[in-house]
C-alpha cells in the first residue's frame, strides 16, 4: 500500500553536525507519504525538531540529501520548498504588529503574489475552520496561547501548503489549551493533509497518526502504525520511552 | 529691551540656514543609516567589511575634524552642502548601529516565522522586522538627532551663517557676549528639551503598545 503513495520528503543518507561536532542527524534515512500524518516522537536531543527545520532549509545539513518532491533542498531553492512546506513552530511566531488576518495574508500577498481579493474569501474559511472568526482583525498580542497557535496553523494553511511541519506545537501552551490546538490538527488530518508532526502528545499520535516514528540519537529507529507502534514497539528503548511518558 | 529685539532678530537669520541643514541632514542620515545598518545586519561577505570600516572611521573622528576636512578638501563648493554631506554621513554611521542593534534584537523566531511562509530578504525586512525595529528605536533615534541638532553648532566653523556665527558678529556691534550666548543656548535648550520629552513620551506609548 505504502508503494502506491507518492513521496512528499525523503531522506537519503542524512548527517546534520552542530559547530560542536555534536552529531544530530546521523545518516538517516527516511521516507514520508503524501496524505499521510506522520508523528516523530522521541526524547528531547533525539533531533526531532532538527529533522523537521532541515526540510524546509531553517537549518542545513552536513552530507546527503533531502528531497521534497523530488527536489533538493538547497539554500538556492530554500524559498521554492518554503512556499510548498508551511510550518507551526513552538512559540508561534506570529508577527505581533499585525492583526492576525494579517499574518495570514502575508505569505499569500508577498511571497506568493496573489492579490488579496482572491485569497481573502479562503483565509477567512481558515480563521471559521478553526474557531477565530470572531478574532481576525486582533493582534497576537491580546490572544491566548492557544488562540495565537491556531491562527499560526491558519497562516501556514493560507499559503495552500503541499506538507505542514508542527515543530512542537502544543508544548509552550497552557494544559487546558492544548486540546483546542489538537483538536484543528486531527481535523487536518482527517482530510488528509500530509502533515509531519513532532510532539509528545502521544494521544494525538494514537489518534491521528497513520505512522509513528520513534527517534534517538539522531536516527529513526521504529516507524510503525499507531497500533503497531503502542502494542509491540519491537525495540527496546521505544518501549522504556513508552513507559516512561505513559 | 531693544538691544535684546535687536540681537533676536538678527539671530533670527540664522535659523534660517539651520532649516535648510537640519532637516535634510535628518532626512539624509535616516536612509543612509537604515540602509547600512540592513547591511550591517546581513553580514554580506566583502560589503560587511565595508560597512565596519565606514562606522569606525566615523566614530573615531571628531565631527568638526571631518567637517573641516571635507570642507577644505574643495569637494563641495557651498559650506551649506558640505554641512548636509558631514552631519548625514557622520551621524547616518551612529544611525546604522541603532538600526543595527534594533534588528537584532527581534528574537530569532519572527526571521523564522517570515522565512517558513517563503519571503525574500528584503519582503522579511519591510514587512515583518523594520516595522517591529522602528518602535524600538525611536528614543534612540531621537536621542541621535539631539546630537544632531547640537553638532550644527560647528558648521559655523566653515562659515555658515547659522545661530553662532550670527552671534559672534552682532555681539561686535552690542557688545554684550552673556545675553547673545544665553539667547542662544536657550533656543538649542528648548528645541533639544522638546525632542527629549517627545522620546520620552513615545517611549511609554510604544511600552504600553507592546505589553498588550
Amino acid at each position: 500500500m505504502e508503494q502506491e503513495k507518492r513521496v512528499v520528503v525523503e531522506f537519503k543518507d542524512v548527517v546534520k553536525q552542530f559547530e560542536d561536532d555534536l552529531v544530530v542527524l546521523d545518516h538517516l534515512n527516511m521516507k514520508f507519504y503524501d496524505g499521510e500524518t506522520h508523528v516523530l516522537c522521541g526524547r528531547s536531543g533525539a533531533g526531532k525538531s532538527t529533522l523537521i527545520r532541515c526540510i524546509n532549509y531553517l537549518e542545513s545539513i552536513n552530507a546527503g540529501e533531502i528531497l521534497v518532491e523530488g527536489e533538493a533542498v538547497t539554500k538556492k531553492r530554500a524559498r521554492a520548498i518554503r512556499k510548498k512546506c508551511g510550518m507551526v513552530f513552538q512559540s508561534f511566531n506570529l508577527f505581533p504588529h499585525m492583526t492576525i488576518l494579517e499574518n495570514a495574508l502575508l505569505g499569500p500577498m508577498k511571497s506568493l503574489n496573489k492579490q488579496k481579493a482572491e485569497i481573502i474569501e479562503k483565509v477567512e474559511s481558515y480563521f471559521h475552520k478553526v474557531g477565530l472568526a470572531e478574532k481576525m482583525r486582533a493582534l497576537p498580542g491580546e490572544l491566548s496561547g492557544g488562540q495565537k497557535q491556531r491562527a499560526a496553523i491558519v497562516r501556514a494553511l493560507a499559503m495552500e501548503p503541499d506538507l505542514i511541519l508542527f515543530d512542537e506545537p502544543t508544548s509552550a501552551l497552557d494544559p487546558e489549551m492544548i486540546g483546542e490546538v489538537l483538536n484543528v490538527m486531527k481535523q487536518l488530518s482527517d482530510e488528509g493533509r500530509t502533515m509531519l508532526v513532532v510532539t509528545h502528545e502521544m494521544g494525538f499520535a494514537r489518534e491521528a497518526a497513520d505512522k509513528i516514528s520513534f527517534m534517538d540519537a539522531g536516527k529513526i529507529v521504529a516507524t510503525k502504525t499507531p497500533v503497531d507502534f503502542f502494542h509491540d514497539p519491537g525495540h527496546e528503548s521505544v518501549e522504556r520511552f513508552l513507559k516512561q511518558i505513559l | 529691551m531693544a538691544d535684546i529685539i535687536t540681537i533676536v532678530k538678527f539671530l533670527s537669520t540664522g535659523v534660517i540656514a539651520l532649516i535648510e541643514v537640519i532637516p535634510a541632514s535628518v532626512a539624509i542620515s535616516l536612509v543612509l543609516g537604515i540602509i547600512i545598518g540592513i547591511l550591517g545586519y546581513l553580514q554580506i561577505p566583502i560589503i560587511r567589511y565595508i560597512v565596519s570600516a565606514y562606522i569606525i572611521a566615523m566614530r573615531g573622528l571628531p565631527p568638526l575634524t571631518l567637517l573641516l576636512l571635507v570642507f577644505f578638501s574643495g569637494s563641495f563648493v557651498s559650506p551649506i552642502v558640505t554641512a548636509i554631506v558631514v552631519l548625514s554621513v557622520y551621524h547616518g554611521a551612529y544611525i546604522a548601529e541603532i538600526v543595527r542593534a534594533g534588528i537584532s534584537a527581534i528574537p530569532k523566531g519572527q526571521h523564522e516565522g517570515a522565512d517558513s511562509i517563503g519571503l525574500s530578504v528584503i519582503a522579511k525586512m519591510v514587512h515583518v522586522i523594520m516595522p517591529q525595529v522602528w518602535l524600538s528605536i525611536i528614543p534612540s533615534l531621537v536621542g541621535q538627532y539631539i546630537i544632531l541638532i547640537k553638532d550644527t553648532t560647528l558648521i559655523s566653523a566653515i562659515g555658515v551663517m547659522e545661530l553662532l556665527n550670527n552671534a559672534r558678529q552682532i555681539m561686535q556691534v552690542v557688545y554684550r557676549p552673556i545675553t547673545v550666548y544665553v539667547i542662544v543656548a536657550v533656543f538649542f535648550f528648548v528645541i533639544c528639551f522638546f525632542l527629549e520629552n517627545l522620546s520620552k513620551h513615545l517611549e511609554r506609548r510604544i511600552k504600553a503598545k507592546t505589553i498588550l
